[in-house]
C-alpha cells in the first residue's frame, strides 16, 4: 500500500471497490490492526481509543460452541456489562434467537454472516469495516444481509464495506472508495459528483427557443426527437435551467436528477483510463 | 485478570467440546495403567528370594519407580509435543486468533490460557500415572513404598511434560496450519530425544579426549560446557537417571525451562497481531528506542 488517503464521515456508509488485488482486504487488515504498517497513520477522529468493529471475508468461528457463546466470549473480551444480557438481544436482532444454543456447525453460511455483524457489532462500535460481506451468498441471503446494512443508516455507525458486487454497493453505500494497485485512485459520493449532477428533461415541445435557453450549460446528450434533453450542473443551477426552460415556453413533462451508478463510476475510473492508456 | 479468565473459560469450553480430548483422557488413563500393570510384573519377575532387608526392596522398588516413570514420560512427551503443537494452531487455522487480536487483547494472556490447558492435562496424566501404579501395587498386595514417596516421584516427569508442552506451544505459535504444526512437533520430539542421546555421547567422547581425564574420575566433571547446557536445556534430563543433576537441581532446572520456554512462545506469539517476523519485530524497536535516544 502506498499513498492511501481517505477520510470517512461520521455515519456515513462508503464502499471500497477495486479489481483482485488491488490492496482492498490489505487496507482492511491496516485499519484493524492485523498488519503491518511502515508507515502514517489511521485516525478516529478525536478518540484514540475509537471501537472498531470488523466481519472478515469469511467469518470464522468456534464451530463446536454455540451462537450465544461465541457472542458471549466477544462481549466479555469488551467488558461489556451484563455481557450475557447483550448477547441474547444481540441474537434476537439478528433473528438468531430460536438457534442462540446451537452449536455453530449446524448453521448455513447466511446464518452465520448474520452472526458475524452481530458479533462486530456487540460492543457499539464508531467503526464498522467489513471485508467482501455479499461473496459466496445466494440472492435471497444477499436481500437480507442488505436489508441488515440499511438498518445501520442514520443510526450514526460509520461503515466501511469491501466489495466487488457494485449493484450492492449502489443500494447500501453514500459513497465508494476506488482502490487500485495499493493506491487510492478516488473518492465519489452517490449524491455530489464533483459538485455536479446529471438533469434530464422532457420537453414536449422542443425547439430552438429552448435550445437558446439552454445554451450556455453543459449539454451532455439528446434524443433523436429532441426531446429528452440530459445537461451536466451544479446542483445548486438545476432550479434556475427549469426556469430559464420554462419561460422560453418549453413545456417540461418530466424533470429527473440521474443518479450515476457504481457501475459507472467503476467504469470511468478504471475501464475508460485504461482504454486511454 | 478478567480479560485471562475469558480465555481460560473459553479454552475449557473448547476443551469440552472436542471429542479428541475425551479420547485424549481414556488414552491416558488406559496408558497409565497398562504401563503399572507392566511395572508390577517386572518387578514381580525381578523379585529375588536373597533380598531380604526393608532397606533392599525399598531401593528395588524405587528403581521399579524410576523404571515406571521413564517409560511413561517417554509416551506422555511424544503425546503432549503432538497436542501442544497443535493447540493454538486450530484457531490460527480457521482464522479465529487474527479476528480475536482485532480487539484489544493480551496475546500474553491468550498464549498463557492455552499453556494452563496443557499444564491440567499434565497434571491429570501424572496424577492418573501415580494414582495407576499405587492402586496396582495395591491391588497385587506387594509391599509398597510410601504414598508420599510415589507422590514425589512424578514431580520432575511433571515438569518434564510442561516443559516439553511449552515447547510444543512455541511450535503452535510458530505454524499456521494443523497438519504442518504436528509435522514439526513430532520433528521437535525426535530432535529433543535423540538430541539428548547425542549430545550426551559427544560429550563423554570430549570427557575421555580431556588430557587430564582418567579412568577413576567422574566424566561429568570434564564434559565441556557448550554439552552440559545442551543437555540441561533439554527436557529429558529431567526424566532419565542422570548424573547431570544435583540433588534438588531437578526442581530448579524443570522451572527455569518452562519459564524460558513459555516465554519465547509467548515472543513467538505476541508477531501474530501483526504478521511481523520476531527478528523484524526486535529490529523495529530498536531503530524505535534508538531514534527517541
Amino acid at each position: 500500500m502506498d499513498g492511501v488517503s481517505f477520510e470517512l464521515m461520521y455515519g456515513e456508509i462508503c464502499g471500497l471497490v477495486g479489481p483482485n488485488g488491488a490492496g482492498k482486504s490489505t487496507l482492511i487488515k491496516l485499519i484493524m490492526g492485523i498488519e503491518p504498517r511502515n508507515d502514517g497513520e489511521i485516525v478516529f477522529g478525536d478518540d484514540e481509543n475509537a471501537i472498531v468493529g470488523y466481519v472478515p471475508e469469511r467469518p470464522t468461528f468456534f464451530e463446536d460452541l454455540t451462537a450465544f457463546y461465541n457472542l458471549y466470549y466477544i462481549a466479555r473480551l469488551n467488558n461489556l456489562p451484563e455481557p450475557e444480557e447483550i448477547s441474547r438481544k444481540m441474537l434476537a436482532e439478528f433473528g438468531l434467537e430460536q438457534r442462540g444454543d446451537d452449536i455453530l456447525r449446524t448453521f448455513s453460511k447466511g446464518m452465520k454472516q448474520r452472526l458475524a455483524i452481530a458479533r462486530a457489532l456487540i460492543h457499539s462500535p464508531k467503526l464498522l469495516v467489513m471485508d467482501e460481506p455479499f461473496s459466496g451468498l445466494d440472492p435471497s441471503m444477499v436481500m437480507e444481509l442488505r436489508g441488515h446494512l440499511k438498518r445501520l443508516w442514520g443510526t450514526g455507525l460509520t461503515v466501511l464495506v469491501s466489495s466487488h458486487d457494485l449493484n450492492e454497493i449502489d443500494q447500501v453505500c453514500d459513497s465508494i472508495v476506488f482502490i487500485k494497485s495499493g493506491k487510492i485512485i478516488k473518492k465519489e459520493g452517490f449524491e455530489r459528483v464533483d459538485g455536479n449532477v446529471t438533469l434530464q428533461l422532457t420537453v414536449l415541445n422542443p425547439g430552438k427557443n429552448v435550445t437558446n435557453a439552454l445554451s450556455g450549460h453543459n449539454i451532455v446528450s439528446v434524443s433523436p426527437d429532441g426531446r429528452t434533453i440530459a445537461i451536466v450542473a451544479l446542483r445548486t443551477e438545476v432550479p434556475g435551467i427549469l426556469k430559464k426552460v420554462i419561460d422560453s415556453g418549453g413545456q417540461v413533462l418530466e424533470s429527473k436528477l440521474v443518479q450515476r451508478k457504481a457501475e459507472d463510476m467503476y467504469a470511468d475510473v478504471f475501464l475508460r483510463t485504461e482504454t486511454v492508456k | 485478570m478478567s480479560e485471562f479468565e475469558d480465555h481460560v473459560r473459553k479454552d475449557l469450553q473448547l476443551l469440552r467440546s472436542d471429542s479428541l480430548f475425551v479420547l485424549l483422557i481414556v488414552v491416558v488413563a488406559v496408558m497409565a495403567f497398562i504401563m503399572a500393570f507392566l511395572a508390577t510384573s517386572s518387578y514381580v519377575n525381578s523379585w529375588s528370594p536373597m533380598l531380604v532387608t526393608k532397606q533392599m526392596i525399598a531401593e528395588r522398588q524405587r528403581d521399579n519407580l524410576e523404571g515406571y516413570w521413564v517409560s511413561i514420560s517417554s509416551m506422555y512427551l511424544m503425546v503432549f509435543t503432538i497436542v501442544s503443537s497443535m493447540i493454538i494452531t486450530s484457531e490460527k487455522e480457521n482464522g479465529m486468533v487474527r479476528y480475536i487480536l482485532t480487539f484489544r487483547t493480551h496475546t500474553w494472556q491468550f498464549f498463557l490460557s492455552k499453556f494452563l490447558m496443557m499444564a491440567g492435562l499434565a497434571v491429570f496424566a501424572t496424577s492418573v500415572s501415580t494414582l495407576a501404579y499405587f492402586l496396582v501395587f495395591a491391588a497385587m498386595d506387594l509391599p509398597l513404598l510410601s504414598f508420599g514417596d510415589v507422590l514425589s516421584a512424578m514431580l520432575l516427569p511433571l515438569l518434564a511434560i510442561l516443559a516439553i508442552s511449552c515447547i510444543g506451544l512455541m511450535v503452535s505459535a510458530f505454524m499456521n496450519k494443523k497438519g504442518a504444526a504436528i509435522a514439526l512437533g513430532v520433528v521437535a520430539f525426535l530432535v529433543i530425544s535423540m538430541g539428548y542421546t547425542f549430545v550426551d555421547g559427544l560429550g563423554m567422547e570430549a570427557a575421555h579426549n580431556h588430557p587430564d581425564w582418567d579412568y577413576s574420575y567422574d566424566e561429568i566433571d570434564y564434559i565441556p560446557w557448550q554439552y552440559k547446557l545442551l543437555i540441561k536445556i533439554n527436557p529429558l534430563v529431567l526424566i532419565v537417571e542422570s548424573d547431570y543433576l544435583e540433588e534438588g537441581e531437578g526442581i530448579m532446572l524443570g522451572l527455569g525451562m518452562i519459564v524460558a520456554y513459555l516465554a519465547l512462545g509467548m515472543l513467538i506469539f505476541a508477531r501474530e497481531r501483526t504478521e511481523r517476523g520476531l527478528i523484524k519485530d526486535l529490529m523495529k524497536r530498536i531503530e524505535r528506542r534508538e531514534g527517541r535516544s
